[in-house]
């Protein structure tokens, strides 16, 4: 495993840690009552080359943690989730909310989850609104990072 | 169309399944779990006429080329002193 080391600009070197964030570059329609991959295009950071096509493929067995944000647009009644559906992973990320006749639904997720190496992990969004929902693609980002 | 799999979804209060159709990792319909066998592919088909036409959708988007407005004569104020 690798150790955190300060290199000789005095800054942390984070050659060899896990450490993702990946965003969108266009809006996604999502379908009524169904679980969605989010469309997480574009990588602005991928250190260990764990994310390809909307999914993380944990490279070392460990203790992560991950934050992001999706943002249903003109959305109105119904129930909005960001959540990872399942998986043999231990831990989740959710975020719910309950159809309160806002507009806009910005649903920010953050938790824990322990994986083993190549265990992969797709981050998945459902909505039960009666139709199809658009996610805003300026607000839609996931950062991931290994801790332990 | 082929089921791939069906398996309750705990992620609700109310009894769900999900199901799993082949070629069609990246979206997985939800339905109650009282749903009758019979009524199943007749949802399904629905789902599919929908999820089909949300694909080409976002692939259009892909496609789409965003322009950044063209600001340059608001940039040339840059550096001027209001007096």
């Amino acid at each position: 495993m690798a150790q955190t080391k300060i290199d000789a600009a005095r800054q942390v070197d984070f050659d060899g840690f896990s450490a993702v964030r990946a965003g969108a570059t266009s809006d996604q329609t999502i379908g009524n009552a169904s679980w969605t991959t989010v469309n997480f295009a574009t990588e602005q950071i991928d250190t260990l080359g764990e994310w390809s096509t909307n999914t993380f493929t944990a490279q070392e067995a460990g203790r992560y943690v991950a934050v992001g944000c999706i943002n249903y647009d003109n959305s109105n009644s119904g129930n909005f989730y960001a959540v990872n559906k399942s998986g043999t992973m231990t831990g989740s990320f959710s975020s719910r909310d309950y159809g309160d006749n806002q507009p806009q639904k910005s649903l920010h997720f953050h938790g824990g989850f322990e994986a083993t190496a190549g265990e992969t992990l797709p981050f998945q969004t459902y909505q039960n609104s009666g139709g199809n929902e658009t996610l805003d693609y300026r607000f839609t980002w996931i950062a991931i990072a290994r801790v332990a | 169309m082929k089921i791939l799999k069906i398996e309750p979804d705990n992620n609700f209060e109310e009894p769900k399944i999900v199901v799993t159709i082949e070629g069609y990792p990246h979206a997985q319909p939800v339905f109650p779990a009282d749903t009758k066998p019979e009524d199943l592919p007749t949802l399904l088909k629905a789902w599919k006429v929908n999820q089909d036409a949300v694909d080409a959708e976002n692939e259009a988007r892909k496609l789409e080329v965003k322009t950044e407005p063209d600001i340059s004569s608001l940039k040339a104020l840059e550096g001027t002193d209001i007096k």
